[in-house]
């Protein structure tokens, strides 16, 4: 009997950001796309890379580096765009990340699953539901719904405001002249 | 029985109910009106009809009671007086339930079932009082009534038609009783039925429910042919309905050719060889009456070819959204194929690519025009909302409208009835004064509320406008300090406080009456015609009345827009919103004086988009200028260069957090990358707000 329970396992998508080992429960990924050619759109955050064409549906793409805070670095022919169906307040979005590689899909069973530990981590332990020990690294098991939680993603806008006040001096000066 | 056809009845059943309504409004005017007493009746009938034959029997009995009455109206027997009309509008109200719940499951439903009926009945009794004297003559009327008719028919001008019906093998399975339409049909005036019954080939296959008869029936009457349609209206079209008119004249006055056609009926089994003799029958009957009464027949002929009412057919929304969808897709390939054709420079694929490129855009066009309904299908709704409220406010007022031939997307038509609804009320409730209060003003006595639309451009232009008591900007002001929308020391101009009834629990009746003011009143209208890209203002003058404009595009899906490029963003500016374009160099640009440049001899100020998006690669030396209006400003807005004209097919930016609403939507290029729509109102509000703020912080800055 013990041994059936131990054997439903879930399947999770693994992928690397930097030098980091993320994964997510493919039931949440619908597809896997190369990187492309991406629309800015002006006045967005800076880790919303812009909108990309899926087969005739406009999608936004977030950079999942910016969004956890790594540096930038430049897009190699390994750097892809995972499809996620995500469920916001309720509400089903469809957006792109980008990440630096896809490593693999993981059959892992709940016992595998080890807590974080509190003291030393440096993400934010609420979008972390689990690690994973696999060969030599550890594989952080994000809640990805709550990643792209909208509170998140309103915290972020605030500094880019800032950002948009700093680079609009010349302006102040012109309109000083018309006041 | 089919939901199919539950559906058709519903959908036919609520547009009659409709018709219904709007009749019994203009009746209300001009009681004596006979052509809208007829209206009002046949539509009952029509509605009484149809609810019986698709079992919804409460519809049919209700309706019954009802049509008694203006049976009787309609002889001239009596005449309508309010409380007829106030029922008669109450029950249309109550049909419209019924039709969601026939079987009166909700019990407030029963209640008002129950007391309308009573009222119906009670109404009839008095009726029946008042005109006993007359009852005698009435019940000889009553039975002679054949005769009558066909004397009235005799003498009236009358048309013979010939139809044949040939209902559906499955017409008994769909719950429809065939012989009923046929007494239906036989009540419009004198007829011959005859009946043909074909037989099974195949015992076997032979189903007791299935239909196998057809009729031929000859009519003759002074209803037009449209009345005879509408019997037909509600069975499906897969049954074989022939109606064609055969003469001016009553055919039974023939003696002979009544005799014909009936050993014609009697011998002949198959349709078309009827059908055959037949025609050979009625040449031979034209021909007496060309050589009889040739030219009267001609002038005859001639109207009622010009009274021809245009074909028109229902199709379902979903149907329409779609041939849009398709056409969304088709434009979007079409956009592909002129790449690819521009890339390889082939002639004849060049010219072929043009050709659908021309095809497609009036095929566009076409489309777009079809999802078009006319305003004038909202406003009996807003007739009876203001008929309503006046007289539950005691208070008297015109609806006058002017312009509800223009026409709308559908979709947008809906979205709009909720937030019309709610200035209509705003409107009646807290604009227009009663009757002493106008008086004691000067003002004539009874207050006007005029719906007015008009195309400008590629806008549709709403106006409603009251000459009510108007919006006092000083107790805006007052109570925006006091909800904490605005500070005291704040100051604002008129358009600034008035745009203040917009602001989320902004409510300025002092009482909170069932009609409105319960506080979520304009900032709700605003958000609703928001989301179908619509702008709403409003202008009010103290004791002048307030007007209340709204503006919406002519289409949600595809727009013309000219396609521009910032370093390598593509983006789309509606054509409609473009004036002209115009090019500067860089030095002009960054050296302006105040963002202003000199176009036609006139200094317009200009948006750098460069600087607004923030974006500063590859900069060029010359930039161009895409002349846009505002309202009624001209504004030039700096792009790096013109790529051209694109039917963008518009697509939702999907969940993209903060841009400030500046790009509302996406659209997919030809070559398959994404181009980024700009709202330019929005933009230009957004950069008149910046520059405000801006100037407010460098004040502080100053006075501290």
């Amino acid at each position: 009997m013990a041994a059936e329970v131990e054997s439903i396992k879930k399947s999770y998508l693994a992928f690397r950001l930097d030098e980091e080992i993320f994964a997510v429960g493919v039931a949440k990924v619908l597809e896997i796309l190369e990187m492309q050619p991406i629309t800015k759109v002006p006045k967005t955050p800076k880790y919303m890379r812009g909108v990309i064409n899926m087969r005739g549906d406009v999608i936004p793409v977030i950079d999942a580096r910016l969004k956890f805070n790594m540096s930038v670095t430049e897009d190699t022919i390994r750097t892809v765009i995972i499809v996620l169906e995500l469920e916001i307040r309720n509400k089903k979005v469809i957006l792109g990340a980008i990440a630096d590689s896809v490593k693999e899909v993981l059959e892992i069973s709940d016992d595998e699953i080890k807590d974080v530990p509190e003291i030393g981590s440096k993400y934010n332990t609420e979008f972390i539901t689990g690690m994973v020990k696999s060969g030599e690294y550890f594989i952080m098991l994000l809640d990805i719904d709550k990643v792209f939680s909208i509170e998140d993603i309103i915290s972020v806008k605030d500094d880019n405001e800032n950002v948009v006040y700093e680079t609009t001096d010349d302006d102040q000066s012109l309109s000083e002249s018309e006041s | 029985m089919d939901e199919e056809y539950i559906q058709i009845f519903i959908d036919e059943a609520s547009d009659l109910i409709s018709s219904l309504e709007d009749a019994l409004l203009t009746l209300e005017k001009d009681k004596t009106n006979p052509e809208m007493i007829g209206q009002v009746f046949r539509v009952m009938h029509s509605l009484k009809g149809a609810a019986g034959m698709f079992g919804f029997e409460s519809i049919g009995d209700f309706t019954h009671g009802l049509e008694d009455i203006y049976d009787l109206v309609r002889n001239g027997k009596i005449s309508i007086n309010d409380e007829l009309m106030e029922i008669t509008l109450k029950s249309v109200d109550h049909l419209r339930d019924l039709l969601k719940d026939p079987e009166i499951k909700d019990k407030n439903i029963g209640k008002i079932h129950a007391g309308l009926i009573e009222k119906i009945n009670n109404l009839k009794d008095i009726i029946s009082g008042t005109i006993d004297s007359e009852a005698a003559k009435d019940i000889n009327k009553e039975v002679s009534g054949k005769s009558d008719n066909s004397d009235a028919i005799d003498k009236a001008e009358v048309v013979s038609y010939y139809i044949y019906f040939k209902p559906s093998r499955d017409i008994l399975k769909e719950g429809v009783n065939p012989l009923l339409i046929i007494s239906n049909l036989c009540d419009l005036g004198l007829s011959k039925v005859y009946k043909k019954i074909k037989w099974v080939d195949n015992l076997k296959s032979f189903d007791v429910s299935d239909s196998f008869i057809e009729w031929y029936i000859f009519l003759v009457t002074n209803k037009k042919e449209v009345e005879i349609k509408d019997i037909f209206l509600y069975i499906s079209s897969d049954n074989e309905v022939e109606i064609s008119g055969i003469s001016d004249t009553n055919i039974f006055l023939n003696e002979n050719k009544v005799r014909k056609l009936e050993t014609l009926f009697e011998n002949k089994g198959d349709k078309e060889i009827i059908a055959e003799e037949f025609t050979e029958i009625l040449k031979d009957y034209e021909n007496e009456e060309e050589s009889e009464e040739s030219e009267v027949v001609n002038e005859k002929n001639e109207t009622t070819v010009k009274k021809e009412i245009k074909s028109t057919i229902k199709v379902s929304s979903e149907k329409l959204d779609e041939l849009m969808n398709l056409v969304s897709e088709l434009v979007t390939a079409q956009a592909e194929l002129g790449v690819l054709s521009n890339l390889h420079n082939i002639q004849k694929l060049t010219t072929v690519a043009e050709n659908i490129e021309k095809i497609s855009r009036s095929l566009r066009d076409n489309a777009l025009n079809i999802c078009l309904v006319p305003m004038e299908e909202m406003m009996f709704q807003f007739k009876r909302l203001v008929r309503d409220l006046s007289n539950e406010l005691d208070k008297e007022i015109v609806f006058e409208t002017e312009g509800t031939d223009t026409e709308l997307d559908k979709r947008l038509i809906e979205n709009l009835k909720e937030p019309f609804m709610h200035i209509f009320r705003n409107a009646i409730d807290h604009g227009i004064e009663n009757r002493e209060e106008r008086i004691s003003k000067g003002k004539k006595p009874t207050g006007t509320i005029k719906l007015k639309s008009y195309y400008s451009g590629a806008d549709v232009h709403i106006q409603i406008i009251d000459d009510g008591k108007g919006m006092d900007p000083e107790k805006i002001r007052e109570k925006g300090i006091q909800k904490k929308l605005i500070k005291k020391e704040d100051e604002l101009s008129k358009k600034e406080i008035l745009e203040l009834i917009f602001q989320p629990g902004f409510s300025t009746a002092e009482v909170i009456t069932d009609v409105s003011g319960r506080g979520v009143g304009m900032d709700v209208v605003r958000r609703k015609i928001n989301e179908v890209n619509g702008v709403v203002e409003v202008e009010s003058e103290i004791n002048e009345g307030t007007t209340i404009t709204i503006k919406l595009p002519l289409s949600l899906s595809i727009i013309d827009a000219l396609l521009v490029k910032i370093d390598e963003t593509p983006f789309l500016i509606p054509l409609s919103f473009v004036d002209k374009c115009d090019e500067a160099t860089s030095d002009q640009i960054i050296n302006s004086v105040n963002n202003r440049i000199m176009i036609d001899g006139e200094l317009i100020p200009l948006i750098y988009l460069r600087r607004e998006f923030e974006i500063d690669k590859n900069c060029p030396d010359m930039h161009r200028l895409i002349i846009i209006k505002y309202n009624d400003i001209r504004i030039a807005l700096v792009v790096d260069s013109i790529v051209g004209e694109h039917q963008a097919v518009l697509k939702p930016l999907g969940d993209v957090e903060c841009n400030e609403e500046i790009i509302t939507s996406a659209c997919i290029l030809g070559d398959g990358s994404v181009a980024l729509v700009m709202d330019t109102n929005k933009l230009v509000e957004y950069y008149r707000k910046k520059k405000e703020e801006l100037v407010n912080c460098k004040c502080e800055r100053i006075n501290k």
